[in-house]
């Protein structure tokens, strides 16, 4: 697995991370979600188990290129289309805004084979949406798939709990710092 | 001890070529779908075939070609809320696959359609070994002035021949519709081909055959759960590839 870290250096986040596979610095442990915070790392995956809710409204997915300098995405318009991938090396991925408690949240903004088959099985469930409401949702368990190409992941399954009024903290996130900031990008397996 | 069939046990009052095909091939998707009434998700490839023949049909029948394709592809849009580059492959090749299809029926004039517009559906009555059970098909092009009957298929790639499963739903047709010909029109995005693969007889037989055994397994037990608990599951085979968690939560497989 490629990691790649920042260090953080004092930019504002927090950002979510997923890992199919342990870090190998063993800041997470395999098939556990983390929240980074400045230079802090926690193990959040009781907190989706239990249930966060996530800002469909501001989801986004696209492509991403993993460097030395930090991470490009290209955005597309919608999650309703995706546009071509621009070259070789780039990874599907998402942006969302989860809030995982009362006060706090942070962005779950990552590439690789086990974010994006965790959102796009969960995005089926999102077509039963209770008007303006987020969904609450709650990690399940996982699942280990294997690419006809080669290669295997593991990705969370996310099954919606309820439809949720939007948190306060959700409120105040910004998507243009989510992904401006965003130096850090664990790209979490092949795809 | 009960007198039922196992078709009466669980309430299954007719079949249907994919019912047939579908047990055939990955029995754990029928017990899901048919007995567990948790249906897959209706996939990119699926709403790309629904799309196309609704766009084809319009057409056949005086809607203009960019109209049904806008139509079409609005309908896809609305259905695909979240993308990726698979279905976007799929949504490029709706208005290439309307296109040649026209170009193969445009000679046959406007197809005939039930009353209400819908599809014609078609029965016929399959006796086994201690049960009846009609088998139920809808027709998506009829003509009846060619003496036709068109099933359109729409793939990524051209098959050389018919599948098992595409025969199979082509005899039942076939049977059901009498002396007109029953053909299956296969579209991709860059070519199209007629088929009319199998023995009517034979495959009929084969049908009853699996529609037997498929009976005598229903009456194992009149508990669906019980049922998915014990019926061999294939995680590799295609059907699942949308559905994994799902096959996972029913089936702990």
């Amino acid at each position: 697995m490629f990691e790649f870290d920042s260090g953080g250096g004092g930019e504002s986040g927090p950002y979510i991370s997923w890992h199919s596979n342990g870090r190998k610095d063993g800041e997470a442990e395999a098939k556990t979600f983390s929240m980074k915070d400045g230079d802090e790392r926690s193990d959040i995956t009781s907190k989706f188990e239990k249930g966060v809710v996530l800002d469909i409204d501001k989801m986004k997915t696209g492509w991403a290129l993993f460097g030395l300098n930090g991470t490009e995405w290209q955005w597309n318009q919608s999650v309703a289309r995706f546009a071509p991938k621009p070259g070789d090396d780039w990874k599907k991925g998402v942006s969302i805004p989860v809030a995982v408690g009362k006060d706090t949240s942070g962005v779950w903004i990552q590439s690789g084979a086990g974010t994006f088959l965790a959102v796009s099985e969960l995005a089926q469930q999102l077509k039963d949406r209770d008007g303006s409401k987020l969904p609450m949702v709650k990690m399940t368990g996982t699942s280990d798939i294997d690419f006809k190409g080669g290669g295997s992941t593991t990705y969370a399954n996310l099954e919606v709990a309820k439809w949720v009024e939007r948190p306060e903290c959700l409120d105040t996130t910004d998507d243009a710092d989510a992904f401006e900031l965003a130096d850090e990008a664990e790209d979490d397996d092949e795809f | 001890m009960t007198d039922q069939n196992g078709f009466e046990m669980h309430k299954i009052k007719h079949s249907s070529a994919s019912s047939i095909n579908s047990w055939s091939a990955n029995p754990g998707v029928f017990i899901m779908d048919k007995l567990l009434k948790k249906r897959r998700p209706a996939s990119a490839a699926m709403w790309r075939g629904i799309t196309v023949e609704d766009a084809v049909a319009a057409v056949l029948t005086g809607a203009a070609v960019e109209d049904a394709v806008a139509t079409a592809l609005a309908k896809f849009d609305k259905e695909i809320q979240f993308a990726d580059e698979k279905t976007e492959r799929e949504r490029a090749a709706i208005e290439p696959m309307v296109e040649l299809a026209l170009e193969e029926l445009k000679i046959y004039g406007e197809p005939e359609f039930s009353v209400d517009g819908s599809q014609q559906k078609v029965e016929i009555n399959c006796a086994g070994d201690g049960w009846k059970l009609p088998i139920i098909g809808y027709l998506d092009l009829v003509f009846p002035k060619e003496g036709l009957v068109v099933d359109l298929k729409t793939t990524m790639r051209m098959p050389a021949k018919m599948s098992a499963d595409h025969i199979r739903q082509r005899c039942i047709y076939q049977r059901c519709v009498g002396n007109s010909q029953v053909k299956f029109l296969y579209v991709t995005p860059k070519k199209s081909g007629w088929l009319e693969d199998g023995d009517v007889d034979e495959n009929l037989e084969q049908i009853k055959a699996i529609l037997n055994r498929q009976e005598r397994f229903l009456r194992i037990s009149d508990d669906p759960e019980y049922l998915a608990s014990i019926v061999p599951i294939d995680p590799s085979h295609f059907y699942w590839s949308d559905c994994i968690e799902q096959r996972q939560k029913i089936f702990g497989v």
